[in-house]
C-alpha cells in the first residue's frame, strides 16, 4: 500500500513538473499532404496556439501577405483570437501559393518562421517549422514526337450553365420594352412609317413658326393637315362623312366648322374677316386635333 | 334693278312645289332649277316613266310662257320643226309655222322628247336654236329670246337611234340623269296615291306663271354679276377644268385604265362657262354672294360628264368609268 502511494505522488510531481511557467500550453501545426502539387496550387496551413498567463501573440510579427521568395506567395493571413482560461487561443490560417515550374518532381520548402509572443515586458516566441513538399511538372520535359501536337491541347470547354429560362426572360423583357417604346412612339407620332399619326404634330410646328400676318399660310397648313387625315381634300360639306370615318374628330366639330367658315371667308370672299385671334384659335384647334390624333 | 333676294325666295318656293309634284327627285329638281336660272339647256336621261315629262310640264307651267313639245322620230326632218304644209278648207296650200316658230318670243320651254331618235340633220338645226336662240326661216331670222330646250333620251333602247354629236351635246348646259326612286315610301306613294296617277291634274295643282319667264334672262344676268369669285376659287375652277383634259396630271388613277390614253377630248371652253354660270346660280340659291368650292362641286358632274369624251378603247365602258373619273377629280383636287 505504501508502495502504491509513493508511485502516485511521483506521478503527481511529474505532472506538475511540466514547466507551468512556459508561455504556451498548446501548439499545433496542421498541414495538408506534402506531395502532388502543381504550379499555381494553393497550400493551406493552420496553426493553433494556446497561451497561458495572459501571454499574447504579437500580430505585427506574423508573415505578411505578398511574396515570401521568388516562387512563393502568401495570399491570405487570418488570425482568429479567443480568450480561454488564463490565456488566449489563436487560430492562424495561412494560404500559400507556389509559382514554381519544375522540370521534374522537386522537393521545395516553405520556410520556417517564429511567432512572437509577449507578456508585459517579457518576450518569447514559438517557432513554426519549415514544411517540405514536392511539386510536380505539368508535363514531361519534352513532347513526344509521335503525338503530333495533340499532346499540347487546351482543356475541353466547360459545359455552359443552363440559361434557357434567363434567355426566355430576356426576350420577354425585350419584347415588352420594345412594344412599350413602339406604343409610345405611335402615340407621340414618332414613327416615320405612320405619317398620319404625325399630321397635326407637324402642323403645330409649322403654325408655331407663323405670325399674324401669315393667316393664309396658317389656314393652308391646317387644310393640308385635315386633307392628310382624310386621305383626300376635305370640304366643309363633307364633315359629316369625315366624322363617320374618324369619329374622335367630332369632338372638335364646333372648332372645325369655325375653321372652315373662316377659311372660306379668307380664301373665297371679297371681304376678308379680321385676322385678330385667328392664329391663336388655329393653334388651339391644332392642339385639340393633336390630342385627338394621339387618342 | 332685279331684286335677287325676292327672286331667290320665289325660286325656292318653286323648287318646293316641284318636289311636291315629282317626288323622290330632289337632286334632279335642284339641277333643273339651276338650269332655269342659269339659262342653260338641259339634256335629260333616264328610264321611261320616271317623271321626266311631268317634271318638264310642271316647270313650263310654273314659268308661264308657251310650252312646245315634239317627239323625235327617225323620219323627222329639220323642216318639220320650222313649218308644216297642208291644204286648207278651200283647198289652197298653206304654210304655217312649225313647233319652233309657232310661239315666237313667247316660247319658253321646248321639250324635245327622245332626241336621239331624230336624225343628225335635226340635231344640227338645234345647234343654232340653242346657242343663239334664233332660227332662220322664210328668209328672215326669228328670235326666241326666252327659249330653253329640254331634250330627253331614254337609256333603254339603242336601236334606231342616233348618238348626239359632240357639238350638239356641248350646247346643253347640263345632262341630268333621272333615275327611278329607290325610297320605298316614295314608291308606295307613286303606286297607291291617286294624286300621282293623273299627271294633268297634278301639274295644274301648281300655281301657273309664278316666275315670269320673260324676266329670267335679266335675273340670270343679275345673278352672274352679283356673285363674286376670288382668285383662289378661279384657280380651283381652272384645275377642275384642266383635270377633265389631263386627269393623270392631278394624280387621278382609275383601275384597269391607262390614264394617258383615257381622254380623247375634255370639256370645252363653253362648258367651262356653263360650269361657272351654274355654280354661281347655286351660290345665289344658297344665299351667298360669293362662290365656294362646294358650288363648283355640286354642278361639276352634270356640266362636265357629257363634255368629256373617252378614247374608243374606253368609250364602251363610259357608264362605268365616267362616275369614277368625276369622283376622282373632285376627291383629288384641293382648294385651297
Amino acid at each position: 500500500m505504501k508502495k502504491w502511494l509513493i508511485v502516485g505522488l511521483s506521478l503527481c510531481l511529474l505532472a506538475c513538473s511540466n514547466a507551468p511557467d512556459t508561455p504556451i500550453s498548446d501548439f499545433e501545426f496542421l498541414t495538408p499532404r506534402p506531395f502532388g502539387y502543381l504550379n499555381g496550387d494553393e497550400i493551406r496551413h493552420k496553426i493553433i496556439l494556446e497561451t497561458r498567463n495572459g501571454v499574447q501573440l504579437q500580430r505585427g510579427g506574423l508573415p505578411k501577405r505578398g511574396a515570401v521568395n521568388r516562387w512563393l506567395n502568401i495570399n491570405q493571413v487570418a488570425v482568429n483570437e479567443t480568450k480561454i482560461s488564463g490565456g488566449f487561443r489563436y487560430e492562424i490560417n495561412l494560404v500559400y501559393q507556389a509559382f514554381y515550374a519544375p522540370l521534374e518532381v522537386k522537393m521545395l520548402t516553405i520556410p520556417s518562421f517564429a511567432l512572437p509572443l509577449a507578456q508585459g515586458g517579457n518576450n518569447a516566441s514559438q517557432t513554426v517549422p519549415a514544411w517540405h513538399f514536392s511539386l510536380s511538372p505539368l508535363r514531361e520535359l519534352s513532347i513526344r514526337k509521335d503525338e503530333s501536337g495533340q499532346y499540347m491541347r487546351p482543356d475541353a470547354a466547360p459545359p455552359l450553365l443552363d440559361n434557357t429560362g434567363v434567355v426566355y426572360g430576356l426576350w420577354a423583357a425585350l419584347a415588352v420594352t420594345l412594344s412599350s417604346a413602339g406604343g409610345l412612339a405611335y402615340v407621340y407620332g414618332y414613327l416615320p412609317g405612320l405619317p398620319k399619326r404625325r399630321v397635326f404634330q407637324r402642323a403645330a410646328k409649322r403654325l408655331a413658326s407663323l405670325s399674324d400676318t401669315q393667316i393664309e399660310q396658317a389656314l393652308t397648313v391646317f387644310h393640308q393637315a385635315l386633307n392628310a387625315v382624310n386621305g383626300a381634300p376635305l370640304f366643309q360639306h363633307q364633315l359629316a362623312d369625315f366624322y363617320q370615318r374618324h369619329p374622335p374628330y367630332q369632338m372638335a366639330d364646333a372648332q372645325l366648322r369655325w375653321f372652315f367658315q373662316n377659311s372660306n371667308q379668307h380664301f373665297f370672299s371679297d371681304t376678308a374677316p379680321s385676322s385678330n385671334g385667328t392664329l391663336v384659335n388655329l393653334r388651339k384647334l391644332c392642339a385639340a386635333c393633336l390630342d385627338l390624333e394621339r387618342g | 334693278m332685279t331684286d335677287l333676294h325676292a327672286s331667290r325666295e320665289q325660286a325656292l318656293r318653286f323648287e318646293h312645289q316641284l318636289n311636291q309634284i315629282v317626288i323622290g327627285q330632289t337632286a334632279a329638281v335642284r339641277h333643273l332649277l339651276l338650269a332655269v336660272f342659269a339659262r342653260g339647256h338641259v339634256l335629260l336621261e333616264g328610264n321611261v316613266g320616271v317623271g321626266k315629262t311631268t317634271l318638264l310640264r310642271a316647270i313650263a307651267h310654273g314659268l308661264g310662257g308657251d310650252y312646245q313639245r315634239i317627239e323625235g322620230t327617225i323620219d323627222l326632218m329639220p323642216a318639220d320643226l320650222i313649218y308644216y304644209t297642208y291644204l286648207d278648207a278651200s283647198g289652197k296650200p298653206r304654210v304655217d309655222p312649225g313647233p319652233l316658230l309657232n310661239h315666237r318670243e313667247r316660247l319658253a320651254t321646248f321639250f324635245f322628247n327622245e332626241i336621239n331618235r331624230a336624225r343628225p340633220q335635226v340635231h344640227s338645226l338645234l345647234l343654232r336654236a340653242m346657242a343663239e336662240r334664233s332660227v332662220g326661216a322664210f328668209n328672215q331670222t326669228y328670235h326666241l329670246p326666252h327659249l330653253q330646250v329640254f331634250a330627253d333620251r331614254n337609256r333603254v333602247e339603242r336601236e334606231e337611234t342616233f348618238e348626239l354629236p359632240a357639238a350638239a351635246k356641248d350646247r346643253f348646259m347640263f345632262e341630268i340623269s333621272i333615275d327611278t326612286p329607290s325610297d320605298e315610301a316614295v314608291l308606295q306613294a307613286l303606286m297607291f296615291n291617286p294624286r300621282y296617277h293623273d299627271t294633268d291634274r297634278l301639274v295644274q295643282e301648281m300655281a301657273g306663271g309664278q316666275i315670269a319667264y320673260y324676266q329670267l334672262n335679266e335675273v340670270a344676268a343679275s345673278i352672274q354679276a352679283h356673285i363674286h369669285s376670288s382668285d383662289k376659287l378661279k384657280t380651283y375652277a381652272l384645275a377642275l377644268w384642266q383635270a377633265s383634259h389631263s386627269p393623270a396630271k392631278f394624280g387621278i388613277r382609275l383601275a384597269d385604265v391607262d390614264m394617258a390614253e383615257l381622254i380623247q377630248a375634255g370639256a370645252s371652253p363653253r362648258g367651262m362657262s356653263f360650269f361657272l354660270r351654274a355654280a354661281k346660280t347655286r351660290a345665289w340659291l344658297e344665299g351667298r354672294d360669293n362662290l365656294l368650292p362646294e358650288d363648283l362641286q355640286a354642278v361639276y358632274a352634270v356640266t362636265m360628264a357629257h363634255r368629256i369624251f373617252f378614247s374608243p378603247l374606253y368609250a364602251y365602258r363610259k357608264e362605268e368609268l365616267m362616275p369614277q373619273l368625276i369622283k376622282g377629280i373632285l376627291a383629288q383636287i384641293a382648294a385651297p
